[in-house]
């Protein structure tokens, strides 16, 4: 998506806005012509989402007659449960965005890592140890750094390794699974193995080049960066998509009850892909998910590890912050990319490891 | 959108996720743990919001993010559809996942701590779970009344009985696991569905067979039955 940099740079400096490109993810701006357009702009609010919005704050029992089912309730609950449990870590990863943006110079990032792309891929997987966050945080940072001239592979793997190798992520590991120091190895080997295996085939393959096309759009502000404004844009953009996949978590666990995957609690490649899919449809932030697989002892403990490798790489709400930040043409490949690779990775890990 | 507007709805997000830390809804959603973070990035998004709608107000610009309207939906479901914590309809369908106490738990010096002046010793219903399914506890379990809490679930048709039921989560709400303990010796009538008792009573050995999900349920014959307030907070997390 365009961001709302370029239209402040454009804002500033009074240049026509350029013609918008074709981005399936976002409705294209037919908007009013010119005139209208800067009669628009200088009005600070649109009245009618406001009124609307004014009359549900002041009087919200006026509709609550309708939502007494058991069904919706549940939904509601779920629904807001992401969102709440993710806002902390997005609102993380969007500060250290702005950050990066507003402080770090892109000549930096760039020298910072290794010149060629193969070798940087690794090392953009190891630094996303020091990340403290999980994978909501995760999006925006990397987002940042493919904008600011790293080499997208590199911006990839760093996505998929932080949220599943940083040091917080692990303690809550070994604290789930006491006396069993080999989950915990297994878990940071398998996550790091898959991230840097994903960004090697995205390079070869050319997944991300439609990042660079997606990002391209993104136009480097001639200005200095502003921490605020940035920080701003970047959460509305990624707490609307985060909403929208907090909403597809919700319905689908309302819709599909747990128990259709009881019947494949059997050990073997069912097992595994079963717990992989339940990662997906769970969405359970990274820092806890440890936990929820301690729950689960009638699955093999391969099954597992993929429960926690799959988790932070691919799940619904991750998808859909994912495909609001690089564009759906490209999320649409890297998510099962990453989903094949992840259980695959699990697989030969657990076999060696547990 | 305008500059305005995108900040406006920073801000209401903001102020959505501080009003929800600063009252009971949080444990509707999250674990208490999550209390302190939420606060903190809800009033680090007031911050910016506003920052972001003043600067706005003086120069005006547009926001190309349309998809930021979506931020209106959380607060406007919370308002209007209020839900619940999770109840009998959540605890009918879940069920894959087994309850599991994470870290390290006796129950033989907890019934020790909890037991004085004659009173039966609390305990967790994921705790009481876990007991059932080791030998030993289930021998202790046998002849040591516990206090247990937990929302009436009806057991089919069962006169008599019913499922003493709490969610246990690791995060939120959306990886709530059911935890069940059914109650027999009822004598009067079940109370109705989703009504919070606390229950004492004793555990009827009887070993899990097998991969039956019903005989994974331990069974408790009921001493006292009491009616209790729903707690605040609705699920058990780990301690």
């Amino acid at each position: 998506m365009r961001s709302a940099r370029a239209d402040r740079a454009r804002v500033a400096s009074g240049a026509p806005s350029p013609a918008p490109l074709a981005d399936p993810s976002v409705p294209a701006d037919v908007g009013p012509p010119d005139a209208a357009r800067d009669q628009a702009e200088r009005r600070a609010f649109h009245p009618l989402p406001w009124v609307v919005l004014t009359v549900v704050v002041l009087y919200p029992s006026t509709f609550g007659y309708f939502f007494l089912d058991p069904a919706l309730q549940n939904w509601a609950t779920i629904f807001i449960s992401v969102t709440l449990q993710a806002l902390p870590f997005l609102v993380l990863g969007v500060t250290v965005s702005a950050a990066l943006a507003a402080f770090v110079p892109a000549s930096w990032l760039v020298r910072s890592l290794p010149r060629r792309p193969s070798l940087a891929v690794p090392v953009a997987a190891l630094a996303g140890a020091v990340l403290p966050g999980c994978e909501c945080s995760s999006v925006p940072v990397a987002r940042r750094l493919v904008s600011r001239g790293v080499a997208p592979a590199a911006g990839l793997t760093f996505l998929l390794a932080a949220p599943a190798i940083n040091p917080v992520v692990l303690v809550a590991t070994a604290v789930a699974f006491p006396g069993r120091p080999e989950v915990v190895l297994a878990r940071f080997a398998a996550s790091l193995v898959t991230a840097i295996t994903v960004g090697w085939l995205c390079r070869r393959f050319g997944v991300s080049d439609r990042l660079e096309t997606h990002l391209a759009s993104t136009p480097q502000a001639s200005h200095r960066h502003d921490f605020v404004a940035t920080a701003s844009s970047d959460f509305l953009q990624a707490g609307g998509f985060l909403v929208a996949g907090a909403m597809a978590v919700a319905t689908l666990q309302t819709i599909v009850p747990e128990s259709a995957l009881r019947s494949v609690t059997g050990s073997g490649a069912y097992g595994v892909l079963a717990l992989a899919l339940l990662a997906v449809l769970l969405s359970v932030c990274s820092e806890a998910d440890a936990f929820v697989a301690a729950g689960l002892p009638q699955f093999s403990m391969t099954a597992r590890l993929a429960f926690l490798v799959v988790g932070p790489m691919v799940d619904l709400k991750l998808i859909a912050l994912q495909s609001g930040t690089f564009g759906w043409r490209f999320a649409s490949r890297f998510a099962p990319l990453t989903f094949v690779t992840a259980v695959a990775v699990s697989v030969l890990v657990g076999s060696i490891l547990l | 959108m305008t500059q305005a507007e995108g900040g406006l709805l920073v801000a209401l997000t903001g102020g959505f996720a501080v009003w929800t830390a600063s009252t009971d809804a949080l444990l509707r959603y999250l674990r208490p743990g999550m209390r302190l973070w939420l606060l903190v990035a809800g009033c680090a998004l007031m911050l910016v919001g506003m920052a972001t709608t003043i600067r706005a107000l003086r120069a005006p610009g547009r926001q190309r993010v349309r998809i930021g309207w979506l931020l209106v939906i959380p607060l406007s479901v919370a308002l209007v559809v209020r839900p619940g914590p999770l109840g009998a309809y959540a605890a009918g369908r879940r069920g894959l996942l087994q309850p599991a106490v994470t870290g390290h738990f006796d129950l033989r010096d907890h019934l020790r701590a909890g037991s004085f002046a004659g009173q039966s010793p609390d305990l967790l219903l994921v705790e009481f779970y876990q007991a059932s399914r080791s030998a030993d506890d289930r021998r202790l379990l046998r002849h040591q009344s516990v206090r247990l809490t937990g929302f009436v679930v009806p057991d089919g048709d069962e006169p008599h009985a019913f499922l003493l039921t709490r969610f246990t989560i690791a995060c939120c709400a959306a990886d709530a696991t059911p935890v069940q303990v059914a109650v027999t010796g009822l004598p009067g009538e079940v109370p109705a569905e989703e009504t919070w008792v606390e229950v004492e009573g004793t555990l009827v050995d009887r070993r899990p067979d097998g991969d039956d999900a019903r005989s994974e349920i331990p069974t408790v014959r009921l001493d006292h039955l009491r009616r209790v307030a729903a707690p605040a907070e609705p699920y058990e997390s780990p301690r």
